[in-house]
């Protein structure tokens, strides 16, 4: 264990003394924190809608002050066409607007954009219809003019600062698997691994103490990052040390991959990419959920990821993500099986 | 004599067919140097890998301080020390730092890196970063680190190859000590200059196969013809004549040149490790 624990700190000095690989490091979660504090911390939550009254405006600005909706804000056009501009630039959620047929019949329309998520569209059906009434004394039909089935991104109370932070956790990670791939090419491009593995050091225990250096590394990143992004709370403290301790595995593994198909340090920059860019693309989802397509939800971030939003965004508990950290934990073992044996063949004299 | 190294029997052959040690034995004793001699590919890394436990030897068996080393690798690795032809230090560490993490594999706490350091001439270099080492600081480096553990027996890898007079004269000096100190040297060299002034015994291994194993001495013996050189002058010209010490007329000759010319000087010669090993396996070692 003692052997182990000499190599362990060697690789940590060796690691910081890489002056690239300690700025990537620390910069990257000092940035992640300065983004995260400079970004909006609430949700503008108020609803303006757009409105054209052909007629009629003084009883809908009257219904207005008598019932004083909270959250919404009515801005005024004059004609539909300046409505539909109103719509299109998204000066306001919603666009309704009431006209009069030549005979005097009333005609409700309602205005949304092709952005507009469904909920709004329904909110301004419901604002629409009350002031239409409160107008024309009769419930009228509304005409909604183009319906967009889309994601959730109203009445949705998680400001978008708090959805990045997945994502820096993730690029944390992956950060640090860059950092251990190189240090495992390294021993085997300069042959130091030979003069580790002929004292009474074995490959398992050479191997093994690779996997503590990953682990507590990504581990300890991770958790700082964690605490700069206001996560690390008490009450959470145990499925995030979970999860963090399974996202600094996987990171490991796939350091171990990394390290054994590259040579030297442009070859692990070259393979690092390409799994990073497979890796990355989960920790996006939370920002943009149409991404989550069934092959997105395959890559073993994506379940990493999921979980870490419920946890910390939601205040879920950890049991609601069994399924998920299931997956993460099979996956885990199969990378880190691959990788571990994959690196153990270069080991070969 | 104790042997500290025994080897029967052992070969080794690669997986793309290629035989490298073809069923070789031969054994080391206490404090002795055993100088490896042979050409590339001759068989002298393979041979190496197997005494140091990176490769299982395919027949026979390796006794190491009295241990299989099959079934003892880590133990019999706690008590030696190796030295690789290849360079294999980290460059961005300082010697004392690659000589203290070196010595903590070996579970040594508080090594004495100075007094090593001394022994190769490095002390005062030992906080730099090897990086700013050059090519026979790294290799005098490398010898260092091999003493860490204080081993019982050394294993060295062409330890002096393409080093400057300095470097090499550093290390002949610290292997003269080791061997004074009790340890037992395994030398593998392409000098053979160097293996006839630092080794008890040489081996010549070519194709996988010990040609001859003996002293230097009883190899020249064995294998050189010792002449004597005769110059002399003869109408103002210097001429030369080389007689076998074997010749039974030899005494004669040697009157006849003394009594008829001016006799310039003559001295004995004997062969080199190198026109042996010629004799020996029919080529040269490059």
């Amino acid at each position: 264990m003692n052997r182990m624990l000499s190599i362990v700190k060697k690789d940590i000095k060796q690691m910081f003394s890489n002056r690239f690989i300690a700025a990537i490091t620390f910069l990257a979660i000092f940035a992640y924190a300065l983004i995260y504090h400079l970004m909006p911390s609430t949700v503008n939550e108020t609803y303006k809608m757009g409105f054209y009254a052909q007629k009629g405006r003084t009883a809908i600005e009257k219904v207005m002050e008598e019932e004083s909706e909270e959250g919404l804000k009515v801005e005024w056009a004059s004609s539909t066409k300046e409505l539909k501009k109103m719509v299109e630039n998204k000066d306001v959620s919603a666009g309704f607007s009431v006209t009069f047929s030549k005979e005097g019949k009333p005609n409700a329309r309602l205005y949304v954009s092709s952005e507009t998520p469904k909920e709004i569209k329904e909110a301004g059906e419901i604002f629409g219809r009350e002031f239409a009434y409160s107008l024309t004394g009769n419930q009228l039909p509304i005409d909604v003019k183009e319906e967009i089935i889309g994601t959730d991104m109203v009445g949705k109370q998680v400001p978008l600062r708090n959805d990045m932070r997945m994502m820096f956790l993730v690029v944390v990670f992956m950060v640090e698997f860059f950092a251990l791939a190189d240090l495992l090419a390294r021993e085997i491009e300069q042959n130091t691994v030979f003069a580790i593995l002929v004292t009474p050091v074995n490959k398992f225990e050479f191997l093994a103490s690779k996997t503590i250096t990953g682990v507590s590394l990504a581990l300890f990143e991770s958790l700082l990052a964690a605490a700069f992004l206001n996560i690390l709370t008490l009450d959470i403290l145990l499925p995030l040390l979970v999860l963090l301790a399974m996202g600094a595995f996987l990171a490991t593994s796939i350091a171990f991959i990394v390290g054994a198909l590259s040579k030297n340090a442009v070859s692990v920059i070259a393979w690092g990419t390409v799994f990073m860019m497979v890796l990355i693309i989960p920790a996006m989802v939370v920002l943009f959920p149409g991404l989550a397509s069934p092959a997105v939800k395959a890559i073993p971030t994506f379940q990493l990821v999921t979980a870490l939003d419920g946890v910390i965004n939601n205040g879920l508990a950890l049991s609601e993500f069994s399924a998920e950290i299931a997956y993460l934990a099979f996956a885990n073992v199969v990378f880190f099986a691959i990788g571990f044996l994959s690196f153990r063949r270069r080991l070969a004299v | 004599m104790e042997k500290v190294i025994n080897a029967e029997n052992i070969s080794y052959t690669y997986k793309k067919g290629v035989k490298a040690v073809d069923n070789i034995s031969f054994h080391i004793g206490k404090s002795e140097v055993l100088g490896f001699l042979g050409p590339n590919g001759a068989g002298k890394s393979t041979t190496l890998k197997m005494l140091i436990g990176f490769l299982n030897s395919q027949t026979g068996k390796i006794d190491i301080l009295g241990k299989n080393m099959a079934h003892n690798t880590d133990e019999i690795q706690a008590e030696i020390g190796v030295c690789f032809e290849e360079k294999n230090l980290y460059e961005d560490m300082s010697a004392i730092e690659n000589l203290k993490f070196h010595a903590s594999l070996y579970g040594i706490k508080r090594p004495d890196v100075n007094a090593i350091l001394k022994k190769v001439d490095l002390d005062k270099r030992g906080k730099d970063k090897v990086a700013s080492y050059s090519k026979g600081m790294r290799q005098r480096l490398m010898v260092a680190r091999s003493l860490v553990n204080k081993p019982k027996i050394l294993f060295l890898d062409e330890p002096t190859d393409g080093l400057d007079p300095v470097s090499a004269k550093a290390i002949r000096k610290v292997i003269r000590e080791e061997k004074e100190r009790g340890a037992s040297v395994f030398l593998t060299t392409h000098d053979m200059l160097e293996a006839d002034k630092l080794s008890d015994r040489v081996a010549f291994i070519d194709k996988g196969k010990i040609a001859a194993i003996d002293t230097p001495d009883n190899l020249k013996h064995e294998y050189g013809k010792r002449t004597l050189k005769i110059r002399y002058q003869e109408n103002g010209q210097v001429k030369e004549e080389e007689l076998s010490l074997e010749a039974k007329d030899i005494g004669k000759r040697i009157e006849e040149i003394r009594s008829q010319y001016k006799l310039h000087d003559m001295h004995t010669e004997e062969a080199t490790l190198e026109d042996i090993f010629i004799q020996v396996t029919g080529r040269g070692l490059e």
